[in-house]
C-alpha cells in the first residue's frame, strides 16, 4: 500500500515536473503521458489504436535479439493458417501479423495488437497443420484475451512499469515522425525493452495460459482442424520436460507443465466431443510448405 | 552368388521401406507410454465400442497410430486397442530406457522405429526447413507482404477441405 502511494506521489511529481519544464522526449509530452498512465483504471479501457502500438514495440523489443526467418513461402503458408483461425475470433479485423523466426528453439509467443511469433525449431517439431493451427490457435486466444495488456497492467500497481511501457511505446512511435529539437530517449527505450523483456522471460499467469488452451482448442476445432492435435503437441513437450535441453528451456519456463496443461483441458475435450466434427489434419499440405 | 545378390537387394529394399515410412510417421507413433488410471481398451475409437480388456493405471503401452481422440495401442501381452488420447503420458526417453517390458515391446513392434528414437520432437527435420530458405532478410514492416487477402484465405481453406463447423460456439461469442 506505501508502495502504491509512494509511486503515486512520484508520478504526480513527476508529472507536475515535466509539464511544468515542457519536457518532451522524441515528440512525446512526459507530462500527459505521465498523467495518462497514472491512471491505472484508465489503462483497462486502453482503445485498440493504443494496444497496436504498445503491441508493435513490444514485437520490436523482442525481435532486437531475433530474425524472421528468410523464407518467404513458409511465411505465407504460416500466415495465411493464422489467417484462417482469426476469421473465427471476435477480433478478425486486427492487423494480425504472424511470423516464423529464425531460432531452432522451439517456442511460440503472442504481443499486443496480433502479433504472433513462431521459431522454426517449433515448425519442426510439428507433425501436420492441425498441430501448427494448434500452436497458433493458443497464441491467438492470448491477443482475443487481452493477456499481455492485462499484464502490464497488473503490473502498473505495483511501479512504474506501465508507464514505462507507454512511454517507451510513445518513443517508438515517435521515432519515425518529425521530432524537431526534442531530446534523444535512449534510456526510457532501454527501461521499456526491459520491462518487456521481463514479462516474457517470467511468462504470463498459469491461469492466463490455461485459459489460452482452452479457447485455443474450440478455436481450432471451430476452423475445421482436429483440436486433438494440439494434445498430441503437450503430450510430445511433456515427454520432454525432464531433460536438460535448452532448445526448450524457454518453453518449459513461461508456461505451466504439460500434465497441468492435459488435466485442465480435460473438461473442454469433454465438450468438444460432443460435436460431430470434421477434424483436418493435413500432414500433407504442412509437409509440402515446410519443405517448399 | 545370385542368392546373395537377391538376399542383399530384398534387404536393402527392406530398409528403405523402412526409412521411407519413418519418414512419414509422426513423432509420437512407436511412442512408450504408461497409463494415467484406470482404463478400458476399447475395439473400435469410440466409447461405444465393446471392451479388448481394462488396463490398470501405471500400465505401459505403445502408441501405434492416432484418430481423433483416440490412440490406438499395444499393451505389453500384445493386445491391440483403442485408448483416449488423454488418459496416456509419454514417457521420456530416460524412462523408457529404464522400462524393461516397455523396451523389449518396442523392438519387436509391429510399426517401424522411429529413426531409432523413440521420444524427442522429431516433425519436420531441421533440413527440410532449410530447403528453399531464400537468403534475402524480411523485416518487421514486410510482414505486411505475406498477409493473405480474403480471398486467398478462402481459397487456402478450401483447398483443405477446412470448414467452418457452425456447431462450435466460441466462448463468450
Amino acid at each position: 500500500m506505501r508502495k502504491i502511494i509512494s509511486a503515486k506521489l512520484i508520478s504526480v511529481f513527476l508529472c507536475l515536473l515535466l509539464s511544468a519544464c515542457g519536457v518532451k522526449i522524441q515528440g512525446i509530452d512526459l507530462g500527459r503521458v505521465f498523467d495518462a498512465a497514472g491512471k491505472v483504471n484508465d489503462f483497462g479501457e486502453k482503445e485498440e489504436q493504443e494496444e497496436l502500438v504498445l503491441g508493435q514495440d513490444t514485437i520490436k523489443s523482442l525481435l532486437n535479439n531475433a530474425t524472421i526467418y528468410p523464407n518467404q513461402a513458409l511465411q505465407s503458408y504460416v500466415n495465411k493458417v493464422g489467417y484462417w483461425l482469426v476469421k473465427h475470433t471476435s477480433r478478425p479485423g486486427l492487423p494480425w501479423r504472424f511470423m516464423v523466426l529464425d531460432d531452432t528453439s522451439v517456442n511460440a509467443f503472442a504481443a499486443p495488437g496480433g502479433y504472433i511469433a513462431i521459431t522454426r525449431g517449433m515448425l519442426a517439431s510439428l507433425n501436420n497443420e492441425a498441430e501448427l493451427a494448434g500452436v497458433l490457435a493458443h497464441e491467438i486466444a492470448h491477443v482475443v484475451l487481452h493477456h499481455h495488456m492485462n499484464a502490464l497492467q497488473k503490473k502498473s500497481k505495483t511501479g512504474f512499469l506501465f508507464d514505462l511501457a507507454v512511454i517507451g511505446a510513445q518513443v517508438g512511435n515517435a521515432s519515425t515522425a518529425n521530432a524537431q529539437g526534442d531530446l534523444q530517449g535512449p534510456d526510457v527505450s532501454g527501461v521499456f525493452d526491459k520491462a518487456v523483456n521481463d514479462l516474457y522471460y517470467r511468462g504470463l499467469d498459469r491461469e492466463d495460459e490455461l485459459k489460452a488452451d482452452k479457447l485455443g482448442v474450440i478455436l481450432s476445432a471451430k476452423a475445421g482442424y482436429d483440436p486433438y492435435a494440439f494434445v498430441s503437441v503437450l503430450q510430445v513437450i511433456g515427454s520432454r520436460e525432464g531433460r536438460e535441453e535448452d532448445d526448450l528451456q524457454r518453453f518449459i519456463r513461461v508456461h505451466p507443465s504439460a500434465e497441468t496443461r492435459l488435466n485442465s483441458l480435460e473438461s473442454t475435450f469433454f465438450l468438444i466431443d460432443s460435436y460431430d466434427l470434421s477434424n483436418r489434419v493435413l500432414a500433407q499440405r504442412f509437409r509440402a510448405y515446410s519443405k517448399n | 552368388m545370385m542368392c546373395m545378390i537377391r538376399f542383399f537387394t530384398q534387404g536393402l529394399v527392406q530398409v528403405l521401406l523402412i526409412l521411407l515410412l519413418s519418414t512419414f510417421l509422426p513423432v509420437w507413433a512407436n511412442q512408450d507410454a504408461i497409463l494415467l488410471s484406470n482404463t478400458p481398451m476399447l475395439v473400435e475409437p469410440s466409447s461405444k465400442s465393446p471392451i479388448v480388456t481394462q488396463l490398470s493405471k501405471d500400465s505401459p503401452v505403445i502408441l501405434l497410430k492416432r484418430k481423433g481422440g483416440w490412440y490406438q495401442v499395444q499393451t505389453q501381452d500384445r493386445q491391440t486397442g483403442w485408448l483416449r488420447m488423454l488418459k496416456v503420458r509419454f514417457l521420456s526417453e530416460q524412462e523408457s530406457n529404464d522400462r524393461s517390458i516397455a523396451k523389449i515391446l518396442r523392438e519387436t513392434a509391429i510399426m517401424p522405429p522411429a529413426s531409432g528414437v523413440s521420444t524427442g520432437v522429431r516433425g519436420v527435420s531441421d533440413e527440410a526447413l532449410n530447403q528453399g530458405k531464400e537468403m534475402s532478410p524480411i523485416g518487421l514492416e514486410q510482414l505486411e507482404n505475406f498477409v493473405p487477402v480474403e480471398e486467398e484465405v478462402n481459397e487456402f481453406a478450401q483447398e483443405g477441405k477446412l470448414k467452418t463447423q457452425e456447431n462450435v460456439v466460441l466462448p463468450g461469442k
